[in-house]
C-alpha cells in the first residue's frame, strides 16, 4: 500500500534516462557497470542511485528502448546486461537534440543577464 | 505499438512471476557484490565493505517492489485486491449485503419497469423507414371557451391533402377505429389502411406483396404473428380467402414480424386496404363526408418546416371545404369547424389511442416508484454510514500503517460500485421480468396492448442514470470522509467515539425520518386508490351483476337484416328463456359499464330549458324483458310489451335522474320527448330506477330507453343479449354456441363475457392503479421498516456500554427497552408529522382519480399512520429487546 513511487522530477528523470542510453552507446553493460562509467565520465559530479537507476532501467526496457539479456560477467557471475535496441538509438537522438536546443536556450539566457 | 510491446512484456511475466523475482534478486546481488568487491580492493574489511555498500544501495526489498510494480499491471492487481477484500467484507455481513443489494434491486427496477413500459408506449421511436419525417395532421378547433383537438379527417380530405400538398413525399390514413371480430378468427382485429400505407412506412412484406397505391380488389394482409397461428407459417396461406365483415378478401401478403403500422401498441390480425371496404357494410359510413375518422400521417419532404407543412395544408383545407354541404350540422359548428387551424405534429413515436388512455397512470405510477427508490437509497445510505461508523477503526489501522487516502477511498469505491452494480444488475432483471407484467396488467381482452416493454438501450441509459444518481444519494460521501481520518486520534478512541460523530448520528436519523414521512406519502396514496377503487366495486350500480352472461352474434355481417334481423333477436331471445337454469334473457343495443354511449338531443314537453343547457341525454335500444334480466326495478307506470308494435305510438322509459330534472315533482307518465335528430316523439311509459351507464365511475345520469322493435335502426344494429340463470353462466356459452349452429351454421356467439368481468374491466385501469400502488406502497413500507431497524440495531450495539452500565445499576429491563423503543417512536413520529404535511399538498394530485372519498379522506389517513405506527414499533422493538438481554457483566468488558 501506500505510494511507493516516489516522483523524482521530470528533468532528472528524463536526465538519467538519456545519460543510460549514452552510456549504453558504448554496447552492452550491467547495471553496475552504467553507474560506475557515468561516475568516472563525470569525476563523481553525477552519483548514480541505485534506487533510481534499476525502475529507470526496468522501465526502458519495458518501453522496447533497450533489451536485456543474461549473461557472465568478467568475474564469472551471472548479471543482467542491456543493451540499446533501434529504437533506443532513435529515442537517444531526440532526447540529445532536445537537450542540446535547450542547453544553447539557457545559455543564452545566462551570457545576456 | 509501444504499449503493445509493454503489455507483451508485462503479460510474460504475469505468466513467470517467480522468474521475474529470481531475476531482480540476482541483479540486485551482483550489483551489491561489484560494489562490495570494489570497497574491498579500496582496503576495507568484509564487513565493512558489505555494510555500506548495502548502506549505499538502500532499501533493497523496496525496490525490488518498485521494479516488480513496473513489470505487473498494477491497476489490474490493486483492482484484484480490492475486490477480494470487498468480496470478504460482504461475507463478513451477509444481511447488511443481501439488504443493500435488495434495496438498490427493488428501487432500480421498479424505476427501470415502469419506464421501460412508458417508453415502449410513448418514447420509442416506430421501427419504420425515416420515422423522424412523420408528421400527424390534426385540426385544432375553438368550440365555446374550450380547444378541441380533432385527430379523425373525413376520407376526401385526406384525398385532397394527398393530391395538392407541395410538403409531402406521401401520406397515409388510418382510421381511428379497427374492426373487432369480424373476421372467422377468435379475437381478431382489422385494420383498414389506405393503399400505399406499406410503402410509405417503408415495410415490405414478409411473404407476397404488399398494397399497391390504388388496390381496391378484394385483398388483405395477414400480419405474421395470424400467420403463425392459424396457419403454421404456410406459405400456400397467399391466395386463400378470408372473410372480413361479411366480405371474402384473398390474402396477398404477410406483414413482417411484429409490424404494428403507426400504431406501437395496437395488435392488428389483418390490414385490408381503404378502397377494398368500400365493398364491405361499413362504406356508407367511411365515404360519408361527414365522417370524420381518418387520421392521417405524412412523410415531410426532406428540409421542409412543420411551419411550412401547416400552411400548405391550411390553404388545402380551407378551399377543399368551404363550399362543402354539411348536413344538417349546426351553423355554429359549421363556422366553428370551418376556422380550424392544422396543427402538425411530429410523429416519430407515432399515433396511438392507448397514450392518452395510460399517460395519466403511467406518469402517477413513475412518481410513485421514483418515491420508492428514494426510500431504498436512503435505507442504503443509512446502513453504509452505520457501516462505515464501525468500520472506521480498521480504516484508521490501516491508516496508521501508511495506506495513502487515495487507495482507502480506492477501496470503500470498490465496494460501494460492487454493491450498485449488484443491485442495478438484479434491478434490470426485475424490470425484464416486471415490465411485461405491467403490460399484462394493461391489457385487456377486448383491447390488447401489445408493446414490447422489455428494456432496451435507452432503458438502459435510464438506469444507467438512476444508477448513478442512486449512487450520489447512497453517499460516496462517508466514504471519502473515512479517509480523510487522522489516524492518531482515530485510533486512541474506540469506535464508540466516532460512531456518535454527527455524521453516524444525525445523518442516520434524518434518514429515517424521512424514510418515514416518504413511506407514508406512498400508504397515504395508495390508501386512497384503493379505498377508491372498493368504492367503485362496492356501490349500488342500479343492476345485478351476478350471474349474467352477455355475448353478440354477427348475424347482422352474416346478412340477417331489418325484418328478418328483428325476428332473429327475438326468436333467440324467446329460445334462451327455455334453456334449463336460465332465469330471463333480453337483448339491448348498450350494455352497462361496457363503456359505450349513445347521446341524443331531446326536447321534454313542459320543460323550458335554461340558457346554455345541455340537452343530451343517453339513449338505449331495449326488449321487453331487459329490465327484469338486468334486476334494474321499474319505479313507476310499467315496462315495454308486445302492444307497442312498430306502428304503435313509441313509448319510452326514462331513467329516475331523467324524471327528477325535467319533472321535478310532477308524474312524467304520458309526456313527450323528442330526439331533436329526427324529430321523432315518445311517450313516457314508465320510470325506471338508475343504473350505471357508460362505467361505474360516472354518475346516475338522465337515460331514456326505447322499444327495440320500434327502433327505426335496430334492422342494421348488432344488439348484446343478456341471459340470466341461476347459477354461474359457466357452460352457457357453449349451449348457446349449439344454438347458433343449429339455426344456421355461420352463425356464432361473439364477445362472450360476463356483466360482472364487464364491470371489473371497466374499472381495469383504476384497479391496475391501485394495485400497483399498494404494492409500491408495501414495498416503501418494508424498506422504511429495515431502515429503521438497521439505524436501531446499530445504535444498540453503539450504546451496549452504557446499557450495561445502566442495568448494572438498576435499571430494569423494561426501562431498557423503553429507552431505545422512546428513540425509535420519536423518529418514526417526526417522519409521520412530515408525512402528514407532505400528502396533504401530494395527495391532490391523485384528486381528480378518486371516487367517494376526498383527498383528505381520515380514514385513509389514519390508517396509513396506524400501519406504520405499527409495523416500525416491531421494526424498533426488536433492537430495543435485544439490548434489554444485555448481560450487564459481558457488556462492562465489551470494549
Amino acid at each position: 500500500m501506500g505510494q511507493r513511487e516516489s516522483k523524482s522530477g521530470d528533468l532528472l528523470q528524463g536526465t538519467l534516462d538519456m545519460l543510460i542510453l549514452k552510456t549504453l552507446t558504448r554496447g552492452a553493460m550491467h547495471g553496475y557497470a552504467i553507474t560506475e562509467f557515468i561516475q568516472e565520465t563525470t569525476d563523481d559530479v553525477l552519483k548514480v542511485e541505485e534506487g533510481a537507476l534499476y525502475p529507470a532501467l526496468h522501465r526502458l526496457e519495458l518501453r522496447g528502448l533497450l533489451a536485456a539479456e543474461w549473461g557472465v560477467s568478467d568475474n564469472n557471475r551471472r548479471a543482467k546486461y542491456y543493451r540499446l535496441t533501434a529504437a533506443g538509438r532513435k529515442q537517444l537522438a531526440a532526447e540529445t537534440e532536445h537537450w542540446g536546443r535547450m542547453a544553447g536556450a539557457i545559455g543564452r539566457i545566462l551570457e545576456t543577464a | 505499438m509501444e504499449w503493445l510491446t509493454q503489455s507483451w512484456l508485462r503479460l510474460r511475466a504475469l505468466f513467470a512471476k517467480r522468474r521475474l523475482d529470481r531475476d531482480l534478486e540476482d541483479e540486485f546481488s551482483f550489483h551489491l557484490a561489484m560494489k562490495e568487491e570494489k570497497y574491498r580492493s579500496a582496503g576495507a574489511d568484509l564487513g565493512e565493505a558489505r555494510s555500506s555498500s548495502h548502506r549505499h544501495f538502500g532499501n533493497v526489498t523496496l525496490l525490488m517492489e518498485a521494479c516488480r510494480d513496473l513489470w505487473s499491471f498494477r491497476f489490474l492487481e490493486i483492482l484484484g485486491q480490492d475486490l477480494r477484500y470487498a468480496l470478504r467484507v460482504f461475507r463478513k455481513s451477509p444481511s447488511l449485503t443481501a439488504v443493500v443489494v435488495l434495496s438498490l434491486a427493488l428501487g432500480i427496477g421498479a424505476n427501470t419497469a415502469i419506464f421501460s413500459v412508458i417508453n415502449a408506449l410513448m418514447l420509442r421511436s416506430l421501427p419504420v423507414r425515416n420515422p423522424e419525417e412523420l408528421v400527424q395532421v390534426q385540426a385544432q378547433m375553438v368550440h365555446g371557451a374550450e380547444v378541441r383537438t380533432l385527430d379523425g379527417w373525413s376520407l376526401q380530405v385526406f384525398s385532397q391533402f394527398r393530391k395538392q400538398n407541395h410538403v409531402f413525399t406521401d401520406l397515409v390514413g388510418d382510421p381511428e377505429f379497427s374492426l373487432r371480430n369480424v373476421t372467422d378468427f377468435e379475437n381478431s382485429t382489422v385494420e383498414l389502411v389506405s393503399g400505399n400505407y406499406f410503402s410509405v412506412l417503408g415495410a415490405s412484406a414478409r411473404l407476397g406483396r404488399i398494397f399497391n397505391e390504388d388496390d381496391d380488389g378484394a385483398v388483405a394482409l395477414i400480419s405474421y404473428e395470424l400467420w403463425e397461428r392459424e396457419f403454421g407459417r404456410d406459405p400456400g396461406v397467399l391466395g386463400r380467402s378470408i372473410r372480413v365483415d361479411h366480405t371474402s378478401l384473398t390474402i396477398i401478403g404477410v406483414a413482417p414480424r411484429g409490424f404494428r403500422g403507426v400504431a406501437p401498441a395496437r395488435l392488428i390480425d389483418v390490414w385490408a386496404p381503404l378502397n377494398t371496404t368500400l365493398l364491405m357494410q361499413l362504406a356508407p359510413i367511411l365515404s360519408n363526408p361527414n365522417n370524420y375518422s381518418v387520421s392521417v400521417i405524412g412523410r415531410r419532404r426532406p428540409g421542409v418546416s412543420l411551419a411550412q407543412v401547416q400552411a400548405d395544408l391550411q390553404v388545402i383545407f380551407q378551399q377543399t371545404q368551404k363550399d362543402k354541404d354539411f348536413f344538417g350540422w349546426p351553423e355554429e359548428e359549421r363556422k366553428e369547424y370551418l376556422a380550424s387551424r392544422i396543427l402538425v405534429q411530429p410523429a416519430r413515436t407515432g399515433v396511438d389511442l392507448t397514450r392518452g388512455f395510460f399517460s395519466r397512470p403511467l406518469f402517477l405510477l413513475m412518481g410513485t416508484v421514483a418515491l420508492v427508490l428514494l426510500i431504498a437509497c436512503a435505507n442504503v445510505a443509512n446502513l453504509l454510514v452505520a457501516q462505515a461508523s464501525v468500520r472506521q477503526r480498521e480504516i484508521n489501522t490501516r491508516v496508521a500503517l501508511g495506506a495513502g487516502r487515495t487507495r482507502i477511498v480506492r477501496q470503500l469505491l470498490t465496494e460501494r460500485v460492487l454493491l450498485a452494480l449488484a443491485g442495478g444488475c438484479l434491478g434490470i432483471l426485475a424490470a425484464w421480468w416486471g415490465a411485461p407484467l405491467v403490460v399484462n396488467l394493461m391489457s385487456r381482452k377486448q383491447i390488447p396492448i401489445a408493446i414490447d416493454a422489455r428494456p432496451d438501450l435507452h432503458v438502459l441509459a435510464f438506469t444507467l442514470a438512476v444508477g448513478l444518481i442512486t449512487g450520489i444519494l447512497c453517499g460516496l460521501a462517508p466514504g471519502i470522509g473515512a479517509a480523510r481520518t487522522q489516524p492518531g486520534p482515530g485510533l486512541k478512541h474506540s469506535y464508540h467515539a466516532v460512531a456518535t460523530s454527527w455524521v453516524g448520528k444525525r445523518l442516520g436519523k434524518t434518514l429515517v425520518i424521512a424514510q418515514v414521512a416518504l413511506s407514508l406519502l406512498l400508504l397515504v396514496g395508495a390508501g386512497l386508490l384503493l379505498r377508491t377503487l372498493k368504492n367503485l366495486q362496492g356501490q349500488e350500480p342500479g343492476f345485478n351483476r351476478q350471474n349474467v352472461l352477455l355475448f353478440m352474434t354477427n348475424a347482422a355481417s352474416e346478412g340477417y337484416k331489418d325484418q328478418k334481423l328483428l325476428e332473429f333477436y327475438e326468436g333467440l331471445t324467446l329460445k334462451m328463456k327455455t334453456l334449463p337454469g336460465v332465469r330471463a334473457a333480453s337483448y339491448s343495443v348498450v350494455t352497462p359499464a361496457g363503456g359505450d354511449k349513445w347521446g341524443e338531443e331531446i326536447s321534454v314537453e313542459g320543460y323550458v330549458p335554461h340558457a346554455g343547457e345541455n340537452m343530451e341525454i343517453y339513449a338505449n335500444s331495449v326488449d321487453r324483458d331487459y329490465f327484469a334480466t338486468l334486476g334494474t326495478p321499474i319505479l313507476l307506470g310499467r315496462t315495454f310489451g308486445p302492444q307497442y308494435t312498430p306502428s304503435a305510438p313509441l313509448a319510452t322509459i326514462i331513467s329516475q335522474s331523467a324524471a327528477r330534472r325535467y319533472f321535478a315533482g310532477r308524474d312524467p307518465i304520458g309526456h313527450q320527448v323528442q330526439f331533436q335528430g329526427d324529430k321523432r316523439n315518445f311517450e313516457i311509459v314508465g320510470v325506471a330506477a338508475d343504473a350505471k351507464y357508460r362505467n361505474m365511475r360516472e354518475d346516475f345520469r338522465p337515460v331514456m330507453y326505447v322499444y327495440a322493435p320500434q327502433d327505426r335502426w335496430i334492422g342494421t344494429t348488432e344488439v348484446t343479449f343478456e341471459v340470466r340463470t341461476a347459477a354461474r353462466p359457466d357452460s352457457l356459452p357453449s349451449t348457446i354456441q349449439a344454438m347458433l349452429r343449429k339455426i344456421n351454421p355461420r352463425l356464432k356467439a361473439v364477445l362472450v363475457r360476463t356483466l360482472s368481468e364487464q364491470v371489473d374491466e371497466s374499472l381495469f385501469q383504476e384497479s391496475m392503479v391501485a394495485w400497483l400502488s399498494g404494492v409500491f406502497g408495501a414495498v416503501a413500507l418494508a424498506l422504511a421498516c429495515i431502515g429503521l431497524y438497521g439505524v436501531m440495531a446499530y445504535a444498540v450495539a453503539r450504546r451496549t456500554n452504557e446499557i450495561g452500565v445502566r442495568m448494572a445499576l438498576g435499571a430494569q429491563r423494561s426501562n431498557v427497552v423503553w429507552l431505545v423503543l422512546r428513540n425509535a417512536l420519536v423518529m418514526v413520529a417526526l417522519g409521520l408529522l412530515a408525512g402528514l404535511a407532505a400528502s396533504l399538498v401530494a395527495t391532490r394530485l391523485v384528486a381528480a382519480q378518486l371516487y367517494g372519498l376526498r383527498a383528505t379522506d381520515p380514514v385513509t389517513i389514519l390508517g396509513a399512520v396506524l400501519l406504520l405506527t405499527a409495523v416500525a414499533a416491531v421494526a424498533g422493538y426488536l433492537p430495543a429487546r435485544r439490548a434489554a438481554a444485555v448481560d450487564p457483566l459481558i457488556a462492562l468488558r465489551y470494549e
